[in-house]
Order: structure tokens, then C-alpha cells, then sequence
């Protein structure tokens, strides 16, 4: 039951992003403009893959109906993935008003400013390098679970015996394994059930999404997912060319000391050897090249809860609660695997039985299940990021400096999008209290209010 | 005044006699003993070796793909205890590395208990299932790895089932142990090597080359550390390399680009560092995976160091709760 939940959760984060939105809606705040535009996170419950390329024919579509609305001044909110085709809405806009003036440029004129709320701006940054990333990571995490599950089943225990306590109840090993994944006995699972089941318990049509999303190269049987990468075709045309570097540097120094006997002489003497290492971390640079006009002035409204789980609640109340317990519960049984295994290692039997092994996979398996809002985080891409989005794919820098070339010694700032919406320099607006079902400005008045309060300056 | 100048000599030799090492991250499993010797406390019993043994033990680790450096894991206390030729084991570890509660972890040949360490309480108590090993292989069981082994007994014992056995310049005796003992359903054997150092008596490494169900080929070689205390060699800890190759690589990662290692990556200066922080254009990547991700073959180093070792010094009362019956 543990690893069914805790599977279930692994998948669901991802379907976060499409999780039921309603359509398009048109109309929203009443503030000092005109009218301004939601733009929700994209209606995959409703959308028909196969009848579609993309997100950029729906943007197209989104453009030809307020185009013939006459609205007069207005501004679009988006929300999850409705902040990138807010984005990009914006650049095609533009281009069209430019190559059909007539039909588009007064429209488009009349396009204030965006405002993107949790944006999935610069593409889901757990679908990095077309979800290969992520397809890595999740298999690494159902190589953790299972090696676990092996680990447990070969510590010859009497496994039918074996029970913790879960939200109130005893659960035992076995009844917990074959609820999980409809074995009836636990020599039957193999890796192959661990990642049936975890697909198992994603709803459709979001199953269908993950399913291909997990095994298609080139995730072309989803393309409203393929461009969700960041770096998609979708994003580079329409959003921003953003080239990552990846940099190291040195953040802390760690000192060792040990003493050791040494000939000096005659005499033989304690030396003391120091040794001095670098501690590294590693940062990516950002180098965005917006399509989007900087004459239109963009704000970016972002959540920083990172609690995934809670973020479900909207959709599935209760999940956290029992997600936590059950994981809990399941850590007890590969600690228990873990403390057998290495038990079984005092004697020679116990290392050439293969017992260092299992104890080392149940001991990684408990930690898993102990941190699994830091193991959701890690398929995410950070630990900074909203239940979904991490916080660097939430909006697009304002400048960036560099060396002048025609002034040694000198730094000269280039413009990346210096036109924002917000008391802030950077035009971000951080809320930590927030995460990413809870920001959404359809429902929340403190957004309601601070987007009310960004426009108001027009 | 003559101590005076003894003692300033000897703090001078000591002082010119420091070294500095190299500036690369430390990823030596070895030196982990050097920097955390072992503090050994044995109470020497006419007549008895290790009747009992205690270790604080530290776990390090370190996976190829993930780290960079080993760091800290686990902690926990392990005491054992010989009685009458069984052994019965006991693991105490604290809630900061068991999921917030701190337990205490018995077993002997007949069970296994789980309870609160603070309260003794019993949480679980299990029968344990009666191992199927083989009882060729019966005579590896006699003896812990904390100390010296029966090297005679086991050479015997080899020589008459016709093991593989050989013998490196008098010093080291390999075993090979035939793979037919182990295979199962989900994993084949393909070799067994058991190690000896002839001279102390010890086993020195132990390595297991198998392939799983799916076609990956999985090595575990162990090395029991050890510290030799007036003669007897005495197990201050064991590091253990899991080599996973994995047969398969994943699909769809042709155009991926990765780093094998932390040396392949640009150095960011300070300035840069703090420039490109006020631009908000640098976020730390947390979670930089090394080696192509296509391939999840990896290997992991895990290094347990006992710091603090207690020979004959467990009390019998802390295996009070293996006496008591279900």
C-alpha cells in the first residue's frame, strides 16, 4: 500500500501541470484597465491530442478570439502553463500584427501587459532535455524502491510476519506489497510491477500523457508535453532563445588532519599531514533571449511553498497526510531490512551471501521514503520551486551584465527584458507561503488583489 | 629548563614535519581511517579472545553518479556477543537516522526484536526463518569477521569439497566459492572470492560478481579494515564497492550533454559569481548528475568506520529481551 501511494504521488507531480484547469477564460479583475484575460494551466482533461500539434495552435486559436472581441485595453494573467502562452501569445501576436496590420495591429495595441502567476515560463524544468532528465531520475527511483523491495525479501525474514503501524492501522509486509501491486506474493514482483503499479494509479487521461511521455524519445505523441521542455521548438520560436551553462565554484574548504609516524633521522616522529579540499556546488547560468517585446511590460507572481503533496490537496484532500504515514510506515520495513542485512554481515556467510549489498538497498530505499518531498524536489530540478515549477523557470531576467569589449575592465549591461510590472527591480513578486494550486489567481484574493493593485498603474 | 628543550624540539620537528596534501576533493576511502582513528578499549579475560565486541559505527557514502566527495549516511552502535558458539547481535540507532524514532534492533538464530531504545518497549518480535545455506559452506559461519578467523579449519574444510583454492606468495588465500550454492530465481551467481591474509588470520576481501534478472552485472567487493592491538588484529571498519553495469540504456538521450566528473566543469570566479547574482541570472543546480543519464550503471562507496571499539565490555543485561519467549 506504501509503495502504491508513494509511487502514485511520483507521477502525479507531474500531471500537476495538468491537472483540470477549465478553458480558456475571458473577463477578469475589475481593475483600471479595460479588462484583463486568464490564461489557466492547460486543459489536458479536455484536449485531444490527436487533433492538435501543440500548445502553438491553441495560442493561435486564443489570439483569433480576442482579436475579435473589440475589448479595447486589456492585459493577460497566466497561470501555470497559461504564463508561457501568455508569453507567447504576446510574440505572435505581435508578428502578426506586423504581417497582417489590418486584421491584427489594433488588437495588439491594445495588449497592456502580463502578468504570469507561477508561469511555466521558461518550460518545466523537470522536463529538461525532453523529459530525458526526468526519465532518468524517476528510473533510478524505481531502481531505489525495488533494489529495496529485493533487499527486504532476501533478508529471510518471516516477511508474512513483519508489520509497523500506518495512520492507525497494522499493516503487514505482505498485505502491503500485494495491495500495492496485485502480487500475491512478493518473489513474483518484479522491477518491471514496481513501474506498472506507479503507472497504475495515474488517473487517464493523464496516464496516457505519462506513459509517453516516460517511453517516446521524442515525445512527438505529446506535443502539448514536448513543449513544455524547456529549450522546446515551441518555447525557442515564441517565448525566449535561453542558452544554460553549467559552472562550479568553490564554496567551502574542508580541512583533514591525520598524524602519522615519520623517520626524521634517527628519531621517529608524529607528522602531522593537513590536507586541504575544495567543496564545490554547481550553478547554471541563465542566458535568456526573450521574443517577446520588452514594450510590454511583464510582472511574474511566484509561489515558493515546495510542497508538492500539499499542492495535490486541491485535487486529492487528505493525500499528504497519508502519503507521509504510508511512506513512514514503509521506511520501518526497509529499516528493519536494512538492520537484518547488516546484522547477517558479522559473520563471513552474511558477505559472501550478498548481505552488504541488500543492506545497502534498504538503507537507501528508507531514505527515499523518509524525504520524499527532497526526492520530489530532486525530479523537479530544485529545491526552490513552487509543488511543480522550480523558481528559475518562473520568469525571465531583466538584465544582464557583461564584459565591454570596448572598455577593458569595464562592464556594460545588456537588456535581457527591462520592461516590468512590479515594485521590485527584478519584476519578480515572491510568495513563500504559496505553492502552485494555492497561487492561482482565479482563486486566490491576495493574488486577486496584487494584480489588481500591478495594473492599476496603467 | 632541559624538558623545556626537549619538548620545544619536539614541537619544532613536529611542526617542520607537517605536510600539506594535495588540493583535490577527498574521495579516498582509506584516508577516512587515518582521519577517524579507532579508539579501542579491550578488556583482556585470561583465556577468552572477543567474546564481545561494540563499534560506534559511521557510514559514509558516495555514488558515482551524485557525489562528489563521501559524506556521512548513518550512525548507529553495534554490539555482539558469543554465547555458546551462537552469536546474538544488537543495532541501536538514534532517531536522527531512523526516520525520527530511535530503536533498538536484536537477533539471534531464532528471532528478531524490534523496540523502542528508550523504553525497551517491544514494538515486533519475529521468529527468523531458518537459513537454507548450504552445509558445505557451514564452516564460514562459525566465525566473525571482528577479529581472526579460523584460517586452518576453512582451508581444510575448501580443500576437501575441492574449492578453487589458491595461494599468493604465502600471503594471500583465495577461495572461489562455486556459484551453484547461490544462484536463485531473480539472480545468478557467476563467482565467489573469499580472501584471507595468511599471516594475521583475517579475511581480507570478499567479491561477488552476479548478474540480475534484467542482465545487469552487479559486483560487491568488501574490504574489513583492520588494526592490529598487541597482536590481534581487531576490525576497525569495511568498505564496500557496488559496481552496477547495467545492460540497457535508457532511449531518447542522442543529443544530452553531460559532465563525467566535477573537474570537467568551468570554474565561475567570485566576482562572477556575485555579478551574475545581482542579475538573477545563476541558480544553484542541487541536483547535478554525473556520466551519461542514458546509463544508470554507477558505482557506490559505502565506508563504515567504528571510531569508538569496546572488546568484552557489553553487559549481558543488553540482551535481556532475546531471553524472554514470544
Amino acid at each position: 500500500m506504501e509503495k502504491k501511494v508513494v509511487t502514485f504521488v511520483l507521477l502525479l507531480f507531474l500531471c500537476g501541470s495538468v491537472l483540470p484547469a477549465g478553458e480558456t477564460r475571458l473577463g477578469g479583475y475589475e481593475t483600471s484597465i479595460d479588462k484583463s484575460i486568464i490564461f489557466e494551466g492547460f486543459p489536458f482533461k479536455s484536449y485531444d491530442s490527436s487533433k492538435n500539434t501543440g500548445i502553438e495552435p491553441i495560442v493561435q486559436a486564443e489570439i483569433e478570439k480576442i482579436a475579435g472581441m473589440n475589448i479595447g485595453n486589456y492585459a493577460i494573467v497566466g497561470h501555470s502553463q497559461g504564463g508561457l502562452r501568455a508569453l507567447a501569445y504576446a510574440t505572435m501576436f505581435e508578428r502578426l500584427a506586423k504581417t497582417n496590420p489590418k486584421k491584427y495591429a489594433s488588437s495588439y495595441n491594445h495588449l497592456k501587459a502580463i502578468v504570469t502567476v507561477s508561469g511555466i515560463d521558461k518550460g518545466l524544468l523537470a522536463l529538461e532535455n525532453n523529459a530525458s532528465t526526468f526519465k532518468s531520475k524517476l528510473n533510478q527511483d524505481i531502481d531505489i524502491l525495488w533494489n529495496g523491495v529485493s533487499g527486504l525479501v532476501k533478508s529471510s525474514i518471516a516477511l508474512e510476519m513483519l508489520y509497523f503501524e500506518a495512520a492507525s492501522a497494522y499493516v503487514t509486509y505482505e498485505t502491503f506489497l500485494s495491495v500495492a501491486t496485485g502480487k500475491k506474493s512478493p518473489s513474483l514482483i518484479t522491477r518491471n510491477t514496481i513501474e506498472e503499479t506507479l503507472l497504475s494509479y495515474v488517473p487517464e487521461p493523464f496516464k496516457t500523457y505519462i506513459s509517453s511521455g516516460l517511453r517516446d524519445s521524442t515525445l512527438n505523441s505529446v506535443p502539448e508535453v514536448r513543449d513544455m521542455c524547456p529549450g522546446s521548438n515551441f518555447i525557442k520560436k515564441n517565448v525566449s532563445d535561453t542558452q544554460k551553462v553549467t559552472y562550479r565554484k568553490q564554496v567551502d574548504t574542508k580541512v583533514t588532519t591525520t598524524i602519522k609516524w615519520k623517520k626524521v633521522g634517527i628519531l621517529k616522529v608524529p607528522c602531522i599531514e593537513i590536507k586541504i579540499t575544495p567543496v564545490y556546488a554547481t550553478y547554471t547560468k541563465y542566458v535568456d533571449s526573450p521574443k517577446f517585446s520588452n514594450n510590454i511590460p511583464v510582472a511574474y507572481i511566484i509561489g515558493l511553498q515546495n510542497d508538492t503533496l500539499g499542492t495535490m490537496e486541491t485535487e486529492l484532500p487528505g493525500l499528504k497526510k497519508k502519503v507521509q504515514s504510508i511512506a513512514s510506515t514503509a521506511a520501518g520495513f526497509m529499516k528493519a531490512g536494512q538492520v537484518l542485512n547488516v546484522l547477517k554481515c558479522c559473520s563471513i556467510t552474511g558477505l559472501f551471501n550478498g548481505n552488504v549489498k541488500y543492506a545497502s538497498d534498504c538503507s537507501k530505499a528508507a531514505t527515499w521514503l523518509n524525504n520524499v518531498q527532497g526526492e520530489i524536489n530532486e525530479l523537479l530540478g530544485s529545491s526552490q520551486n513552487d509543488g511543480l515549477v522550480a523558481k528559475e523557470s518562473q520568469f525571465y531576467s531583466r538584465y544582464f551584465t557583461v564584459d565591454d569589449v570596448d572598455s577593458p575592465n569595464k562592464k556594460k549591461t545588456i537588456e535581457i527584458h527591462s520592461n516590468v510590472l512590479s515594485e521590485t527591480n527584478n519584476g519578480v513578486i515572491e510568495y513563500a507561503e504559496y505553492n502552485h494550486a494555492t497561487i492561482a489567481p482565479t482563486t486566490n484574493k491576495t493574488i486577486k488583489l496584487k494584480i489588481n493593485n500591478l495594473l492599476a498603474s496603467f | 629548563m632541559k624538558i623545556r628543550c626537549v619538548v620545544l624540539a619536539l614541537l619544532i620537528l613536529l611542526l617542520f614535519s607537517c605536510s600539506h596534501g594535495n588540493s583535490t576533493v577527498q574521495t579516498n576511502p582509506y584516508s577516512l581511517f587515518a582521519e577517524n582513528p579507532a579508539t579501542i578499549n579491550w578488556k583482556r579475560t585470561e583465556g577468552k579472545e572477543i567474546e564481545t565486541f561494540s563499534a560506534d559505527v559511521v557510514v559514509y557514502t558516495m555514488n558515482s553518479k551524485k557525489d562528489t566527495s563521501l559524506s556521512v549516511s548513518e550512525k548507529y552502535r553495534l554490539t555482539t556477543r558469543s554465547v555458546d558458539g551462537a552469536l546474538q547481535k544488537r543495532i541501536d540507532i538514534p532517531k536522527e537516522y531512523n526516520g525520527g524514532q530511535s530503536r533498538m534492533y536484536l537477533m539471534d538464530d531464532s528471532q528478531f526484536i524490534i523496540a523502542n531504545s528508550q523504553t525497551e518497549e517491544v514494538e515486533l518480535r519475529l521468529p527468523m526463518e531458518q537459513e537454507t545455506a548450504n552445509p558445505d559452506l557451514a564452516v564460514f559461519s562459525t566465525d566473525t569477521v571482528f577479529g581472526r578467523v579460523n584460517l586452518k579449519l576453512i582451508t581444510e574444510t575448501a580443500q576437501r569439497l575441492a574449492f578453487d583454492i589458491t595461494e599468493e606468495s604465502n600471503e594471500i588465500l583465495s577461495i572461489n566459492l562455486p556459484s551453484k550454492y547461490f544462484s536463485d530465481e531473480t539472480t545468478e551467481r557467476i563467482s565467489t572470492k573469499l580472501c584471507f591474509d595468511i599471516s594475521e588470520e583475517t579475511l581480507q576481501e570478499v567479491e561477488l560478481v552476479e548478474v540480475d534478472s534484467e542482465g545487469n552485472r552487479i559486483t560487491t567487493t568488501v574490504y574489513p579494515m583492520y588494526e592490529t592491538i598487541k597482536g590481534e588484529p581487531v576490525k576497525i571498519g569495511q568498505i564496500t564497492i557496488i559496481d552496477t553495469q547495467k545492460a540497457e540504456l535508457l532511449e531518447g538521450f542522442d543529443d544530452v550533454e553531460y559532465f563525467d566528473s566535477m573537474d570537467e566543469i568551468p570554474i565561475l570566479s567570485d566576482e562572477e559569481y556575485e555579478q551574475l547574482m545581482a542579475d538573477g541570472v545563476l541558480f544553484e543546480e542541487e541536483y547535478l548528475e554525473f556520466g551519461n543519464p542514458a546509463d544508470l550503471s554507477n558505482v557506490e562507496t559505502i565506508v563504515e568506520v567504528y571510531e569508538t571499539i569496546d572488546i568484552n565490555k557489553a553487559e549481558e543485561s543488553m540482551f535481556r529481551l532475546l531471553q524472554e519467549s514470544f
